[in-house]
């Protein structure tokens, strides 16, 4: 079984030694909010067309919103908690899911958008 | 032309395995002559791809919607760690699922630019990794690079071209 030559770069080493921690902690922060709405969409089975309808958005915009590079506003965050059902603030109350009722409000929020985006 | 495909050890941890190539009898990997060549210039940007990479390996894995898909030729899975608009830098790789990134190289995105190939640097790094990804495919089908569990590739990792 022959593995890959591992490689140890001196570069690679002194960098990632010298990243702030700050950067380090805002990146996390953002990677993490990116994978947590990704996963809200996939549980939920929205592709990221029906989620960008939704929002008012361009799929690209949505692209870049779960790249890790994004930073959202608040209000932004606020909007994506109350389409998808979930907490992303701490300081937002945790949702408490109830799967009945989520059927229901997922069609009422694709009409209300296809109401609202086809005139 | 030759290409060696190992490890980067200090980048790879539990969730993905990270990998670079050297080319030919280079002492440097493609990325890490990536990270030489723009570091002066875009110190922040290495800082913030090296840390992208370092959460992706050891926290969130080589999730899709982290990259920029289909920059490579149909199905060859080349693509682009994802820049922002106003970023400078574009990092190719060949990503292998969420648990395996193959890191070429790249160059500056200058904002005047709509496709790759308006830049001979970017296009050139590009064109690499897709003769790569097409040796790899190659040797997987011959079955003399094969996968010895799902974090790695094993085999006859010496990819060579015919010219």
């Amino acid at each position: 079984m022959n593995r890959a030559r591992k490689h140890t770069g001196v570069l690679i080493s002194s960098i990632k030694e010298g990243i702030p921690e700050k950067t380090k902690e805002n990146i996390s922060k953002r990677m993490g909010r990116a994978a947590q709405i990704d996963d809200a969409l996939r549980k939920r089975g929205f592709t990221n067309q029906e989620f960008a309808y939704m929002m008012g958005k361009k799929p690209s915009e949505i692209s870049r919103w779960l790249s890790g590079t994004h930073n959202f506003t608040t209000e932004t965050l606020w909007e994506i908690e109350r389409v998808l059902n979930i907490q992303i603030l701490t300081s937002s109350k945790p949702y408490e899911v109830h799967e009945t009722d989520l059927k229901a409000y997922i069609v009422c929020e694709i009409e209300k958008a296809f109401e609202k985006y086809s005139k | 032309m030759k290409f060696e495909i190992v490890e980067l050890s200090e980048l790879s941890g539990s969730k993905a395995t990270i990998y670079s190539i050297f080319m030919d009898d280079d002492n440097e990997t493609l990325f890490e002559n990536f990270m030489v060549e723009n570091l002066r210039e875009f110190p922040d940007e290495i800082n913030s791809i090296v840390e992208t990479l370092n959460q992706i390996s050891t926290k969130f894995g080589a999730r899709r919607h982290f990259f920029k898909e289909n920059e490579g030729k149909l199905g060859d899975l080349v693509c682009a760690l994802y820049d922002s608009p106003n970023s400078n830098l574009r990092l190719y790789c060949i990503r292998f699922g969420t648990t395996v990134i193959l890191l070429g190289g790249g160059g500056h995105k200058l904002k005047s630019i709509r496709a790759l190939q308006e830049s001979e640097k970017l296009k050139s790094e590009n064109y690499i990794l897709r003769e790569v990804s097409e040796l790899i495919f190659k040797k997987m089908k011959e079955k003399q690079i094969y996968w010895i569990n799902e974090y790695e590739l094993g085999g006859d990792l010496i990819l060579e071209t015919d010219e």
